[in-house]
C-alpha cells in the first residue's frame, strides 16, 4: 500500500488493484478514549449513518446510497489502548461492473457524510434511544456480556474497563453540544488515516484528499499502555442461563513494542486458537467440558483472556485445567509440532490478509499505531524466530487478574 | 474447459468425476488463498426419507448435525489436527438443507483438498466417541438456547408448524441427541453421502488443471458403491398455524416480538422459489424500510427500533414471512404490521432502485471466496446456474413482485413474544 503524508498525522494510503469487484475506503480518526468520549462518538456514529445535512431524511439517505449502486456506510469505534479509533468505512461497486463511473462521486459522497451529519435535537434523541437499545441488547448476549464484565472488573481505572460501544451510565448526560464538539474535534485535530483499496486512479483520490478538510495539521493520540499488577479478584454473576460463561483475564504487561510480544502471540495460538491447541484438546476433546474455548489478547492494553462456555459444576476443574495448560507452555512441556503449527497458522493468516481489504487495512493501521515496521515480511520473520523458551518466558509474565463467571441460577445449574 | 462469464468476469470449470461427484472450480487469479467446500444436500429437514421402493427411513432430529461432528474423527484422532499440520483451517456447518465441510488456506491447497475428500468419504465412527460427542453437542445446544434471537426464531417455527421438520432445531434437542447411536449415524451416512449426491467447489488462484487432476485421482481411489436413491418424504402439514399467540420468558434486557405469516401455497421449481424470495424482499423493503416516508414516524413513535426487520423463506413445502422487533408492546406491533402489510406496495422507480442496490451487493459478494463457493454449491444443489440466480435480480418484473402479496393470508399468523421473566 502506498502512503502519502500531507501533514503530520494526516495520511492517505492507497492500494491500487484490479483484484476486487469493489472499492473499499476506511477513514479512521484517533482520539483519547474515555467513558464519555466513547459514548459521545457512539452517538455520533449512529447519527452519521442516519442522516446528513444534504440528505435530511432516511429516505433521502437511502436513495443517495442506492444511486451509488447500494454503497455501504458503516461507522464504528474500536479501542486501541488509551485511544478510540472512530472509523467511517464504505464499499462501492467497481466501475468495471456498471454502466457509469462512480468512484469519484463515491469519495465525495463519503467526505460529505463525515463533514455534514445532521446534528440536531431530533437526531440526538433518536440516536440515544438506539444506542440504549443496543447496549441493553448486548447484555443479552451471554458470551459478549461476560467478556465485557470481566474487562470492566480487570480494568478498573484503566481504558480496558471502557466499552467503546458506549456506556449506559453516561448516555443520558450527553448533550448536543458534546456531540458537536466531538465532531469538530474529529474534523479539525484528530489524527486521520484514510485507506483506499481500488482499481480507480490513485491521483484522483490524492487530489480529492489534498483539497479536503482532512488535509490539515493534526495531533496524535497515545495508544499502548500496561496495567499495574494487583491482587486477583473473582466474581460471579447469576442469570437465568443454561450454561456458565467463564472469563479469565491475565495481566501480561506485554505490548506490541516489547520483545516478548510475538512470542506471546504465538503462545496464545498454541493455548487456545487452534483445534490442536492445548485448551481445545484438553478441555473440549479429551474431557467434553465445553463446546467452545479460546484465548486472545487485548493488544494495546497488554492483557490476555481465556473464555469458554461450560457446565456450571465444572467451573473449578476448567479453571485449574486452563492454569495447567499455561504452565505447560511456561515449562516447555508441549509438542514441538504445536509450536510449528502455531507459527504456521499465524503466518498463513497474514498471507491470507491480501484477499480481504479490511484485513489489509486493519493490519497496516495497527502497525502504524505501533510505530513499527509496516512490512509483512518483517512481522513474519519475527514470528518465525519465536522459540519454545521465548514462548515460555512470555507466558510466565501472565498474572491472573480477574476470574469472572456468568452463571445459571442455582435451580438451573 | 474454463468458461469466463462475460459480465461478472468469473472463470469456472465444471466436470463430474467417474464416481459421480459434481465439481465446480472457480479460478481467482491474484488471490493468495484458496477455499474448498464439499457438501451433501442432507440437512436438518431430512427427518423422513423415502427410497425408490417406498421404504421410509426415520431420522432422529439433529442427526445431520451430529454426523457433521463425527466425520472429523479418524482412527488416529481428530482430523482437524491434520489440517492444522498442513496450515489450513477446516470447519463444517449443518443447515436445514445441507451439510458442508470446508477449508481455507493461503498455503498449499492440494494436500488439504485430498484430506477433505478422504475424510468425508471414509468415516470412522466409534461407539465410544459417539457417547463422548453427546456432551459437546449438548453444550452447543445450551449455548444457542440462551441466545434470545435464536430462541425467538425457534419458537416461531414451533408455533407455525405442526409436523414439518422446521419445528426442530438443526441440532435437535438434548433428548434426541442422547438417543443417537453409531448405527443410526452409519445408516444416515450411507444413504446421504454418495458422491453422486454431493458437490465439490474449489475457489483458488492455483491452476485449475492441477486441481482437476487432483480431484479425479483422489475420487478414482475411493471404492465405488451403489447408491440408494432417497428423497425427503412429503410432510402432512395442516394449513393452520399451531399457536396464534405464544409467549416465552427469558432473563433478558430487551423484549422481542415476532409476527409470522404461514404461507401454504408453494412453488414447483427452484427458479420460481428464488423469484418469490426476491419479490418478497423487494416488496418488504419498499414497504417496511426507510424507503417508506412513514418510516421516520414509526421510529419517532417508538413502534419500531433499529432491530426491526423482515425475513422470508420459500421452501419446497413450506413458506413464511416474519416481522420481528424489540418492544414491550407486542399488540401495537402486531397491529402495525397488519396495517402496513395491507398498504404494502412498490413502484417501478423503487423497484429499479432496489435492483441497483441488490445487484451491487451480489457482485461484491463474489470478492469473498467462501461466499462465492457456497453460493455456487447451493445453486448446484438446486440445479441452477449461479450467475442466472443473480440475473433474476434484473429480470424480475413489477408484476411478479406485486404478485407475491396475495400469497400472504394475514389471518394465518403466529405472534410470539419474548419477555422479561418477572
Amino acid at each position: 500500500m502506498q502512503s502519502y503524508m500531507y501533514h503530520p498525522m494526516s495520511q492517505l494510503h492507497i492500494e491500487s488493484t484490479q483484484k476486487f469487484k469493489d472499492t473499499t475506503i476506511s477513514v479512521r480518526f484517533l482520539s483519547e478514549l474515555t467513558e464519555k468520549s466513547a459514548t459521545t462518538l457512539a452517538i455520533l456514529a449512529l447519527i452519521m449513518e442516519d442522516r446528513n445535512q444534504y440528505a435530511a431524511t432516511k429516505q433521502q439517505m437511502t436513495q443517495w446510497m442506492d444511486q451509488l449502486y447500494g454503497a455501504k456506510l458503516d461507522v464504528r469505534s474500536i479501542g486501541y489502548g488509551k485511544s478510540n479509533s472512530f472509523e467511517v468505512r464504505s464499499k462501492v461497486i467497481d466501475d468495471r461492473y456498471i454502466d457509469r463511473s462512480i468512484a469519484k462521486e463515491h469519495f465525495e459522497w463519503l467526505l460529505t457524510m463525515i463533514q455534514y451529519p445532521l446534528l440536531s435535537a431530533e437526531t440526538l434523541k433518536e440516536a440515544k434511544l438506539m444506542l440504549k437499545a443496543t447496549l441493553l441488547r448486548n447484555q443479552d448476549s451471554a458470551t459478549k456480556y461476560a467478556i465485557n464484565q470481566a474487562f470492566t472488573r480487570a480494568g478498573v481505572g484503566y481504558p480496558l474497563s471502557i466499552d467503546t460501544s458506549g456506556s449506559l451510565d453516561v448516555l443520558d448526560d450527553i448533550t448536543l453540544d458534546d456531540v458537536k464538539s466531538a465532531h469538530a474535534m474529529l474534523l479539525s485535530t484528530a489524527r486521520v488515516d484514510v485507506f483506499v483499496i481500488t482499481s480507480a486512479q490513485p491521483q484522483m483520490y490524492q487530489a480529492l484528499f489534498e483539497h479536503s478538510y482532512l488535509n490539515t495539521t493534526r495531533v496524535d493520540s497515545e495508544t499502548m499502555y500496561t496495567l499495574k499488577h494487583r491482587d486477583m479478584t473473582q466474581e460471579v454473576m447469576k442469570k437465568e442461563l443454561k450454561q456458565t460463561n467463564l472469563v479469565m483475564v491475565y495481566n501480561a504487561q506485554i505490548i506490541p513494542s516489547d520483545e516478548l510480544y510475538w512470542p506471546l502471540r504465538v503462545a496464545l495460538v498454541a493455548l487456545g486458537q487452534l483445534p490442536s491447541s492445548l485448551c481445545f484438546t484438553e478441555i473440549r476433546e479429551k474431557r467434553s467440558l465445553c463446546y467452545f474455548i479460546g484465548a486472545n489478547m487485548v493488544t494495546f492494553d497488554g492483557a490476555v483472556y481465556v473464555y469458554t462456555g461450560i457446565d456450571a459444576k465444572e467451573k473449578q476443574q476448567v479453571i485449574q485445567l486452563v492454569g495447567e495448560q499455561i504452565q505447560r507452555i511456561i515449562d516447555g512441556d508441549i509438542d514441538e509440532n504445536l509450536l510449528v503449527n502455531s507459527k504456521t497458522m499465524m503466518i498463513n493468516s497474514l498471507y491470507g490478509m491480501v484477499d480481504d481489504p479490511f484485513a489489509m487495512i486493519n493490519f497496516l493501521y495497527q502497525r502504524l499505531l505501533m510505530k513499527s515496521d509496516v512490512h509483512m515480511d518483517s512481522v513474519i520473520q519475527k514470528i518465525q524466530q519465536v522459540s519454545m523458551a521465548k514462548m515460555g518466558e512470555a507466558m510466565a509474565s501472565l498474572v491472573l487478574r480477574t476470574i469472572f463467571s456468568l452463571e445459571p441460577m442455582e435451580e438451573q445449574a | 474447459m474454463n468458461v469466463t462469464h462475460p459480465r461478472y468476469k468469473e472463470t469456472l470449470r465444471q466436470f463430474t468425476t467417474e464416481n459421480g461427484l459434481r465439481c465446480i472450480l472457480v479460478f481467482k487469479p491474484d488471490y493468495q488463498g484458496s477455499c474448498a467446500l464439499l457438501g451433501t444436500p442432507f440437512g436438518a429437514l431430512d427427518l423422513e426419507q423415502v427410497d425408490q421402493d417406498g421404504t421410509i427411513y426415520h431420522v432422529i432430529p439433529g442427526t445431520a448435525h451430529f454426523l457433521e461432528h463425527k466425520l472429523f474423527e479418524n482412527p488416529e484422532g481428530d482430523i482437524m489436527n491434520v489440517f492444522t499440520d498442513l496450515g489450513a483451517q477446516v470447519n463444517a456447518f449443518t443447515s436445514y438443507h445441507e451439510t458442508v465441510y470446508y477449508f481455507t488456506t493461503s498455503a498449499d491447497v492440494i494436500e488439504p483438498l485430498n484430506v477433505l475428500m478422504d475424510f468425508v468419504a471414509n468415516p470412522s465412527i466409534s461407539e465410544a466417541s459417539v457417547e463422548k460427542e453427546k456432551g459437546i453437542i449438548v453444550q452447543e445446544l445450551n449455548m444457542y438456547e440462551q441466545m434470545p434471537d435464536v430462541r425467538l426464531m425457534m419458537e416461531t417455527y414451533k408455533s407455525l408448524y405442526h409436523n414439518h421438520p422446521l419445528k426442530f432445531d438443526i441440532g435437535g434437542d438434548e433428548q434426541s441427541v442422547l438417543s443417537v447411536s453409531k448405527d443410526h449415524l452409519d445408516e444416515c451416512y450411507l444413504r446421504n453421502y454418495h458422491p453422486q449426491q454431493m458437490v465439490l467447489v474449489v475457489a483458488t488462484g492455483v491452476d485449475l488443471d492441477v486441481i482437476e487432476e487432483t480431484i479425479r485421482k483422489k475420487q478414482s481411489e475411493h471404492p465405488v458403491r451403489s447408491m440408494q436413491k432417497v428423497v425427503r418424504a412429503s410432510v402432512n402439514e395442516p394449513k393452520e398455524v399451531v399457536n396464534t399467540y405464544h409467549a416465552i420468558t427469558m432473563d433478558v434486557q430487551s423484549e422481542k416480538v415476532a409476527v409470522a405469516f404461514k404461507i401454504t401455497e408453494f412453488f414447483d421449481s427452484p427458479l420460481k422459489r428464488l423469484k418469490a424470495e426476491w419479490a418478497m424482499r423487494f416488496l418488504s423493503e419498499a414497504a417496511f424500510s426507510s424507503l417508506n416516508p412513514e418510516y421516520q414516524q414509526w421510529m419517532d413513535d417508538e413502534i419500531i427500533t433499529d432491530f426491526f426487520g423482515v425475513d422470508s423463506d420459500f421452501g419446497e413445502d413450506y413458506g413464511f414471512v416474519l416481522f420481528f422487533n424489540e418492544t414491550s408492546n407486542p399488540k401495537q406491533f402486531e397491529d402495525f404490521v397488519l396495517e402496513q402489510w395491507e398498504k404494502a406496495t412498490i413502484s417501478e422507480a423503487t423497484l429499479q432502485q432496489l435492483k441497483r442496490r441488490s445487484l451491487g451487493s451480489a457482485i461484491r459478494r463474489m470478492n469473498h471466496l467462501d461466499d462465492l463457493a457456497l453460493g455456487i454449491m447451493r445453486s448446484t444443489f438446486e440445479q441452477m446456474d449461479y450467475f442466472d440466480t443473480i440475473d433474476v435480480i434484473e429480470t424480475i418484473s413489477l408484476d411478479e413482485v406485486l404478485a407475491i402479496k396475495p400469497l400472504v393470508h394475514v389471518e394465518n399468523r403466529s405472534v410470539i413474544t419474548l419477555s422479561k421473566k418477572a
